[in-house]
Parts: structure tokens; sequence; C-alpha cells
């Protein structure tokens, strides 16, 4: 068997070793575009396949595109701070947003500023939550399962007229502190209260309009006139059935 | 003919720009002293020429201080096939050569012209290069590629083997929502036999090979679509005089049902002087 090398039928076997091996120079003298030889992209795209391509940079002009759109057009909106308003601390974290039975940890941007605490989205300019300082009453660090199984820390706001806000931040007791200083600092006082668990949905019985917590409901139906959901019924029809 | 050091005339396509030299383009590291000029072989026709130190050089082009890119295909092989052109040419010349790869620019420094640049990174280098020349010496580079034809194999597997056998008559017995669990369980039977098949006939292969080579690096296979799968891909040193026994120990490969065998060469050393 006689080796072959044609230009025509080698020219893979040629580029395996002129574009990837060779001689190396670990200089700065060398020319290079991070260290990518991108003279071979296109004759790659043709040869090659994903993999290589995109070792070889080919997908880097899309790449870019898509980066530029971003970065064009995903311009994140400043905080709206009021004439005179100072910002004291900006940090990442969540509220217990809640509406009927429908509830989810809302993230955003915390903005906590000489006059209110904020739960800011830039990238849609929205403000998801808002208290002004002067409305805090007490502050409490609770504790509530979290559902990657994982307990974590919350902090419980008490706010004037009774309503109640569960946050949660990078550094939960960094913020806590932050807004306690805060206040301080402009004479309004709060109080070190006991930690309120998070509320349990409550939705009403669809027979007697009796208010429940929803997984209760749900699961073993209404106490008051032995209302049960459809799939309870079916259950408890196949289970009676089996027997 | 004696290389210009300072003036040359760029081609007329290329502009003003190209006439400013602000960086070498190495196409290999030669087994010369010699100072000479191979002539307007190199990229876009640059007049290629030596940088010798000591009883070794570097083969160059003058060019400026940024790497050859293009989208167009052709313009990108018309560049590598002209780069190997070069290595090939000092190849013959000087029999023993360290290839580069593709892009390889030394730039101008601030005080410093791009070909002292060369020189001190030869006279640095020396040792190392030396010892790696003396390892490719008289030897050349050779791609095996072992590919089998998955449908000849399967067919022979599923003859020979006795589970695949035995599972085949069960389905025979079976209902036809059996039958069904069953056939996927012969398929993976089938793929783990191919998988330890084409493991057994890479150390057979290998161990083959090995006897006739200097020096061997497994690459990785590459898909290669169909029926036809690639099982081995290798990059063997051979000593030049040595490669027809090679080539007779792959023919017996190829000669085997359903395998055949690419041998492509003889190239530059490329695999074997990185380390």
């Amino acid at each position: 068997m006689e080796p072959t090398r044609d230009s025509h039928a080698t020219l893979v076997d040629l580029l395996d070793r002129i574009l990837d091996k060779g001689l190396v120079l670990y200089a700065d003298i060398i020319v290079s575009v991070a260290g990518i030889p991108l003279i071979g992209v296109n004759l790659r795209a043709a040869l090659a396949g994903m993999e290589t391509m995109l070792k070889y940079g080919v997908m880097q002009e899309w790449d870019e595109r898509i980066r530029a759109w971003e970065r064009e057009n995903k311009k994140d909106r400043e905080f709206p701070l009021a004439s005179g308003e100072q910002l004291v601390l900006k940090m990442l974290g969540s509220y217990h947003y809640s509406e009927g039975i429908y509830t989810s940890w809302r993230q955003g941007y915390f903005y906590l500023t000489d006059r209110r605490i904020a739960l800011y989205l830039p990238t849609f300019g929205e403000v998801l939550f808002e208290a002004s300082l002067r409305s805090i009453k007490g502050l409490a660090i609770g504790r509530e399962k979290h559902f990657t199984a994982t307990e974590r820390e919350h902090l419980c706001l008490l706010l004037d007229g009774g309503d109640t806000a569960w946050l949660h931040a990078l550094d939960t007791r960094q913020l806590k502190e932050a807004i306690e200083r805060e206040m301080t600092a402009q004479g309004l006082t709060c109080e070190e209260m006991p930690a309120l668990a998070l509320p349990e949905e409550a939705d009403t019985c669809p027979q007697c309009e009796q208010e429940a917590p929803v997984k209760e409901l749900v699961r073993d139906g209404c106490g008051r006139c032995g209302w049960v959901s459809a799939r309870v019924k079916e259950e408890m029809l196949r289970a009676t059935a089996a027997r | 003919m004696q290389h210009g050091d300072t003036i040359r005339v760029a081609s007329p396509s290329e502009g003003e720009a190209a006439a400013k030299v602000e960086g070498r383009y190495l196409y290999c590291v030669a087994d010369s002293g010699e100072k000479v000029s191979l002539g307007p072989i190199g990229i876009d026709g640059r007049e290629v020429y030596a940088i010798p130190y000591k009883d070794i050089c570097a083969i160059v082009h003058d060019c400026a201080a940024e790497p050859y890119q293009s989208s167009d295909a052709e313009v990108v092989k018309g560049w590598v096939r002209a780069h190997q052109r070069v290595v090939d040419r000092a190849w013959e010349k000087w029999g023993t050569v360290l290839p580069l790869g593709f892009d390889t620019i030394v730039r101008d420094q601030e005080g410093s012209d791009s070909r002292e640049s060369v020189e001190t990174w030869l006279a640095t280098d020396y040792q190392s290069l030396k010892r790696k020349m003396e390892a490719v010496r008289g030897k050349a580079e050779y791609g095996v590629q072992v590919f089998w034809d998955a449908r000849t194999i399967a067919k022979s597997i599923a003859e020979t083997s006795a589970t695949m056998g035995r599972l085949e008559d069960e389905i025979r017995s079976k209902p036809r929502g059996l039958a069904y669990i069953y056939r996927l369980k012969l398929e993976n039977a089938l793929k783990r036999e191919m998988e330890a098949k084409a493991d057994q006939c890479f150390r057979d292969f290998y161990k083959r090979i090995k006897k006739h080579v200097c020096d061997l690096r497994v690459e990785k296979t590459k898909r290669t679509g169909h029926d036809s799968r690639m099982i081995m891909n290798l990059s063997c040193l051979v000593d030049r005089d040595k490669s027809t026994e090679l080539g007779e120990e792959l023919e017996s490969i190829d000669k085997m049902e359903g395998f055949s065998v690419r041998f492509t060469g003889p190239w530059p050393p490329y695999s074997f002087v990185s380390t």
C-alpha cells in the first residue's frame, strides 16, 4: 500500500496538521488573535463538524452580533431616584409576591435609599416593591424552607397599617442592618419583633365560601361544608371500587 | 541570489500598506546555516528567505504584523497550500525541517526589528531545536486512518456471537410486544459487542503498526457519516526507508473484510515537533 499526498484528497489531512500542529513559539512577540487561528475558519466550516467550528470561532461573528444587539437594546435603566434622594445600598434579592392563590418570589435589586427600600428590575425599569422607611414599624429575621431543599433567611417587615412584607437578599442580615442604621440616622424608631411565618395562601371554599389555606382545601376539602375537589372525589371513588 | 534586507518591492495589488515590513512570517526551522533565498514562492508570492543562526535557520517572508485572514475559503486554501509548498521546498533542500503551524508571525518590537527577534529565538531555543531536529532526522510523518464498514461488521458479529444468536432465537418464540423489547435488547447487545470489537481491533492494529514506526500519536477519530466509521486515527513518525514496510502492514489490514485504510504522507513532521 502506497501513501498518498494528492493535494485534493488529502487537504483535510494537511489542514489537521498545518492548523493544529507544528512547532510552537511561546513568546509574546507572536501576532495572534486570542490564540485562535482564525485563518482556517471558513475552510473548517466546510470540512469540519460543529465542535471544531466552535473551537475555531466560526460562530464568533454571530456571537458578536448577538452580544452587540444585547448591548444596544438591553440598556439597563437607572433606578429613578427623587431629587436629593441618596442611594445607600444596592443588593440582589427578591420579595414574596402574593396575589390570590398565586405566590412567588420576584427577583430584582434592592435599592436602599435615605427615604425608602425598593426592589427594582433594571432590565424593564420596573419597581416591584417599595416601602418608605417611615412606614416600617418593625423588622425581624425569619427562616423558611426554600424549594431548593435548603433553609434560608428572610427579612420580615411590619409596615404601617398592618401590612407585612417578606424579603430575601444576597445577604439578608446585611440588608436588615443597613435599613436599621438608616432609620436610626433619621431618628426613626422601629421594633425588633418576633419573626412571622410566611403566610399560607388562602382561598375560599367554592361551595360555602369559607376561607381556608389553599393547600388544605385542595388536599382535605372544606372543613365546614365537606366540599372536596374533583380529584379527591375521583380518588375516593376508586378506593371504594377497589375494596 | 542575495535577499533584500530592507528594500523590497511590493506587488502592485497589495498597495502601500504591504510595503511596510513589521513582521516575519515563519514557515519552518531548517537544518542549514546558509543565508539563502528560496525565491518568490511564499504566501501571495512573497520572497522567501532564510534567517540563519549557527547551523540552523528560520525560513520566513516579510509581512505586516497582522494575521492572514479571509472569508474566502479558496483564498485560505491557497495560503495553506503555499505554506506547505515552502515547507516542502525547504524539506527537499535540507532534508530536516521543524514545520510551524499556519499564521505564526513574529512582529517588530519597540526598538527591535522582528528579524532580530527571530535570531534571538533561534539562539535561545537552539539546544531544544537541535534536539527536536535530531529526533526527526531522516524521518517523515504519515497519517494512518482505519475505517470499518459498520454493516459488514455488525453482520459478522450477529453471525458469530453466541449471545446474539440466543437472543434471536428467543425473539421468534415471543409474542409481538415482548419481541419488541427483545429486539431492543438485541440492538443494545450488538452495540456493546461492536464497541468491544472496535476496542480489540484498535489494540491489535496499534501493536502491528507500532512495530514499523519510530513514534506515533493517537489522534481523535472523526465522524465520517453513513456506515463507514473511523476506528483509528494515527500520526506516525517513520524512517524514510521503512515506509514500505508500514505500507505492507496496512495493506494486510486493508484487505480484511469490512476494513479499509487511508494512508497519507509523507508529511513534514508536524505532529512530532511541539514537545
